[in-house]
């Protein structure tokens, strides 16, 4: 007789939800990573209005999310980071993709691109 | 920014685990994206109070525990994550313990049962072995006589009296104690003739008794089947008497 901890639902819920917050999380960084190529270097704040805008509202990054990914962006290299004091109100951290930042930025589109294209055909070709 | 930032900010503060470099940089940061948000809801909303205003973003923040949890390995919410190793810990002492309770349980039921079943056989089958040491190793009497000479003396012969030896016996025992009465008295003589069951004298002995002498003897011969005979004969005898044959096995 084993005794588990947590029925197997509870195990089945708590490993689907760390892997959405992965795929979310993977997906969320490449779209900073894409924004900051696109945008040049960019706070924060500006960085996540510039990508609401940029979808027409349709992806808005909680910023809970957004900048512990910036910072997650910085500690792997793919982007740098230096202070600049603004016109008012506290200094902002800015944020610029590096060269390996970029490699990568246009690799993980592909990558995307490819599996989005499929994943959708696949959906298409089954919903018939 | 009001109180409620600065409290939500405090606990993500404490509940950073890095360099305090970086959790300073990681708070101004917050804070700096706090203040910029704040002031565009102003403008969108000037009619709405700043509190109100304040909690949205706060809200759109998360809570502070998860938010610091989220900054990775180098900026883990220690608290958290000691609580979660403390609750993996707790969860295999909780599976130690529960194995050892269990296994405990069931060698427990295994000895009960064994120590039911021991009792049982011991009780139908083990007491012949049982029997059979207490045999070998005690002594049952097979006849005895004792008499009080004191303060009259004893006189006449006594037998001969006549008496079997248990079946299995392996060895037979004979015990003299002659002594003076309990306040010293002491005379006379008194005979002893032990025959086994064939004729043959085993033991034949005067005892003459006086008041500082005093006799015990224990002999042994191995059993011949058959009675044995005891003779006593008392001649102005005071003082006490007494003799016991005893056998070591057979049956009880």
């Amino acid at each position: 007789l084993r005794v588990k901890v947590l029925p197997w639902n509870e195990e089945r819920k708590h490993f689907r939800e760390k892997l959405d917050k992965e795929r979310r999380s993977g997906i969320l960084a490449l779209v900073l990573l894409v924004a900051l190529d696109r945008t040049g270097p960019e706070y924060g704040y500006r960085l996540l209005k510039a990508i609401e805008e940029r979808t027409q509202g349709r992806l808005v990054i909680k910023e809970g999310t957004a900048y512990p990914l910036l910072q997650k962006l910085e500690r792997g290299g793919l982007a740098s980071t230096y202070w600049s004091e603004a016109s008012a109100g506290p200094p902002r951290k800015y944020y610029q993709i590096t060269e390996l930042g970029r490699q990568v930025a246009r690799e993980a589109s592909d990558d995307w691109r490819t599996l989005a294209s499929s994943v959708s055909d696949f959906l298409d070709g089954f919903g018939r | 920014m009001g109180k409620l930032t600065d409290d939500y900010l405090g606990q993500v503060e404490r509940s950073l685990e890095t360099d305090p470099s970086t959790r300073d940089q990681v708070i101004q940061e917050l804070r700096g994206a706090m203040d910029e948000k704040l002031g565009a809801l102003a403008r969108e909303r000037p009619e709405a109070p700043i509190e109100d205003l304040e909690k949205e973003i706060l809200n759109d923040f998360g809570s502070p525990t998860d938010l610091a949890l989220a900054y990775g390995p180098e900026g883990v919410h220690l608290r958290r994550a000691s609580g979660e190793i403390a609750l993996k810990l707790g969860r295999a002492v909780g599976r130690g313990t529960k194995q050892i309770i269990k296994w405990g349980a069931i060698v427990g039921a295994v000895a009960l049962l064994l120590g039911i079943g021991l009792g049982i056989w011991a009780f139908y089958e083990a007491a012949p072995y049982v029997e059979g040491i207490v045999e070998r190793q005690v002594y049952r009497e097979a006849y005895s006589v004792q008499e009080f000479c004191s303060p009259d003396a004893c006189n006449g012969q006594r037998g001969p009296q006549s008496f079997a030896l248990t079946d299995g016996a392996r060895q037979v025992r004979l015990d003299v104690d002659i002594d003076a009465d309990h306040a010293g008295r002491a005379g006379g003589s008194v005979e002893v003739l032990f025959l086994d069951p064939t004729g043959q004298t085993k033991y034949a002995r005067t005892f003459n008794l006086t008041s500082d002498a005093f006799y015990r003897e224990e002999l042994r011969w191995e059993p011949v089947e058959g009675e044995y005979t005891v003779s006593i004969e008392y001649h102005d005898f005071v003082g006490e008497f007494g003799l016991i044959v005893s056998t070591i096995g057979g049956r009880i």
